[in-house]
């Protein structure tokens, strides 16, 4: 099923097996991520992924449940309720109704934009770096640029209904030194445009 | 799980632009944790991970792309991300699924269908003989986890499997408690079984082990900073300093890009004569077990060191592309979210014909760990430092007095050569392994064995 209609699904069940309410907390993320080794592509990956919690309350008391199917609504309603059965503590995060909030405009990185190319440029730049730093450097362990975007989405049955996104990019590079016999290494990451300080 | 004209066709689409292998890997699992704590249940919580990871190879490079959810839609976007990262043309076919593998296992009571009322029973009774145990018990946590995976993976050599992974396992750890001081106790036994495993446990022993541990520690004094001194390490989870100080640089990981000590010396000697280290993920029922490995290459027993020389590595397809080595049935991943590599699965050294006994009454004075805690090593080097959760202090062959606070240093790959007892009597226990494809369960173990020196530090001075 898309989101809107298993959420419509899950809050359907909920509240007529006897919930007083229920939430859903979809989260999407997708990445890309570059590992590099000795001026070549190591290892390439992009992900999509998305998962709901579903939250109930329940006699007073809260139960979740999580899924990446968005199937069998009836399955993780009745999850959800055992869980909140079984929870024997008060749960001091009470679900929110309809809320106001102010804009907050995150400051644009470069970083962000980058196409995958460049990001691959990017971690080849920083091994080359790497190796260059002292003639004791023998090679990296590894050398990556990663990049993502996430999504997240809250709504309920008191009328909360909200949505953000993030975006990150981040490198880490270890490089492994050899003396005589005598084998170290060393791990250094960047966040955010930092990912541009290569050396 | 996914039909199999839609597996054709993603493996198709992913050697679209020149790749040399293709590969689907897809789950459906399902987990839930109960949390206690002094008797009163904190959390219980419910996952279903349900996704697919799509991997092509061209030569040893490699290109993962994966999507929750298994729709053909999802999975051929996923199979098309995953070609277009090569930007070459079409080289190689898929052969049609000549080879299909499936896991008989089924467990007689499927965790989905207990609910949570016998789960928080089973953890309350090893809870409340833990806070029983001592008036100076004053916190006791009790976990029940547990995972049923389903699921299934195919290439584009011709390989299809698929299997049924239940895993469950309790946790009981108890704080004693006195003048400001605190120290633990923790026992956590699991298999790869359905719950009906958990019918033959003693949970009250479970929870009055714990204690017990937790309260002899509180009442020992610290462990001298002894320096290189003789070291009997029990067995179980004894074996952790195998795995983590030597057998992770025994992983084609490691060893395929040069980043081990022990690259370059299979046919050398590497460990003590009496040594043999195992890793084998064939044992029914065992937290570590698997059926096929998740390449879908059946799992084997793996004689990495046989009487102190080098064996085996354990490598996967991918590092077989990188190392002149057989496949060992250890390619594992912590979920679709994972591209895999080798891991282990059921790592031990194998029983020895010394005496338990013999071993302490002639080390001279040292240190008895009968159980070891957490630690870190540093996998390139062999490098690590442990805790010991339970140890003993030896004068001249007889046990003196617990000590607490006690910690290991040194290099695997030192301590191995310097074992000179192994007992006769071998036994497991589970864990989490976590490296480059996530985190797996693993068994460590070992019988109890006697290392001629390690280095013991503490805080205490002479006792």
């Amino acid at each position: 099923m898309e989101f809107n209609a298993f959420k419509k699904a899950l809050f359907e069940e909920a509240l007529a097996r006897g919930c007083e309410a229920a939430e859903a907390y979809y989260q999407r993320t997708e990445s890309f991520s570059v590992n590099v080794l000795e001026g070549d592509i190591d290892q390439y990956e992009v992900n999509a992924k998305g998962g709901l919690n579903l939250r109930v309350k329940l006699n007073g008391r809260n139960g979740y449940a999580f899924t990446q199917k968005l199937e069998e609504p009836e399955k993780l309603v009745a999850r959800a309720m055992d869980n909140a059965r079984s929870i024997e503590v008060e749960d001091d995060h009470p679900m929110q109704g309809k809320c106001e909030y102010p804009v907050v405009i995150e400051e644009e990185k470069k970083a962000y934009a980058l196409g995958e190319q460049q990001k691959i440029d990017l971690a080849l730049s920083l091994e080359r770096a790497a190796k260059a730093a002292d003639p004791r450097v023998l090679r990296t362990v590894f050398c990556t640029v990663d990049s993502g975007r996430q999504e997240a989405r809250i709504s309920n049955t008191l009328g909360l209904d909200a949505a953000e996104e993030k975006r990150i990019a981040v490198s880490v590079v270890m490089p492994v030194t050899k003396e005589g016999e005598d084998m170290r290494n060393a791990y250094a990451f960047r966040f955010g445009d930092g990912v541009f300080d290569v050396d | 799980m996914i039909d199999k004209r839609v597996v054709e066709n993603v493996l198709e689409a992913a050697l679209a632009t020149g790749g040399d292998y293709s590969e689907l890997f897809a789950e459906d699992t399902e987990k839930s944790l109960i949390s206690m704590t002094d008797g009163k249940v904190e959390d219980a919580s419910y996952r279903r991970v349900n996704g697919a990871g799509v991997r092509v190879l061209l030569g040893a490079r490699c290109v993962y792309a994966y999507t929750s959810g298994q729709d053909e839609k999802a999975l051929m976007e996923a199979a098309q991300a995953a070609a277009a990262a090569l930007k070459g043309t079409r080289d190689h076919e898929t052969r049609a699924f000549g080879v299909r593998r499936v896991g008989e296992y089924s467990p007689k009571e499927p965790y989905a269908q207990v609910d949570n009322a016998a789960r928080i029973a089973l953890i309350r009774r090893a809870s409340d003989a833990a806070k029983a145990y001592s008036g100076e018990i004053t916190q006791v946590l009790a976990r029940f986890l547990d995972v049923d995976q389903r699921m299934m993976v195919a290439n584009s050599l011709g390989v299809w499997a698929e299997d049924r992974r239940p895993r469950g396992r309790v946790v009981v750890q108890a704080v004693a408690m006195k003048d400001g001081e605190a120290q633990t106790g923790y026992k956590a036994p699991g298999r790869g079984e359905g719950f009906e495993q958990f019918r033959n446990y003693d949970m009250e022993a479970l929870g009055t082990t714990a204690a017990k541990q937790a309260v002899t520690m509180l009442h020992a004094p610290q462990c001298p900073a002894a320096g290189a001194v003789p070291v009997v390490i029990d067995g179980g989870f004894g074996g952790v300093i195998l795995h983590e100080a030597c057998v992770h640089s025994l992983e084609a990981t490691s060893v395929a890009k040069g980043n081990s000590e022990f690259c370059g010396k299979l046919g050398q000697t590497v460990a003590s004569p009496i040594v043999t280290a195992v890793d084998d993920g064939t044992m029914p029922g065992e937290w570590g077990s698997i059926r096929f490995d998740d390449e879908g290459t059946p799992a084997q027993r793996n004689v990495l060191i046989e009487n102190g020389v080098l064996k085996s590595y354990l490598v996967d397809y991918r590092n077989t592309r990188l190392m002149e080595h057989p496949l060992t049935g250890s390619s594992r991943r912590e979920s679709y979210e994972f591209a895999p590599t080798s891991r282990m699965t059921n790592t031990f050294f194998a029983e020895g014909m010394d005496d338990d006994e013999e071993m302490i009454r002639t080390m001279g004075t040292g240190l008895y760990a009968a159980s070891m805690g957490g630690g870190s090593v540093n996998p390139l080097t062999g490098e690590f430092n442990f805790a010991v959760d339970e140890a003993y202090w030896v004068k001249d062959g007889k046990i003196f007095c617990p000590v607490r606070g006690a910690t290991l240093i040194g290099k695997g790959a030192d301590v191995i050569k310097k074992i000179d007892r192994i007992g006769r009597h071998m036994w497991m226990a589970p864990g989490m392994c976590g490296s480059l494809s996530g985190s797996v369960p693993t068994n460590v173990g070992q019988p109890r064995i006697r290392v001629t020196d390690i280095v013991v530090g503490g805080k205490g001075g002479a006792l």
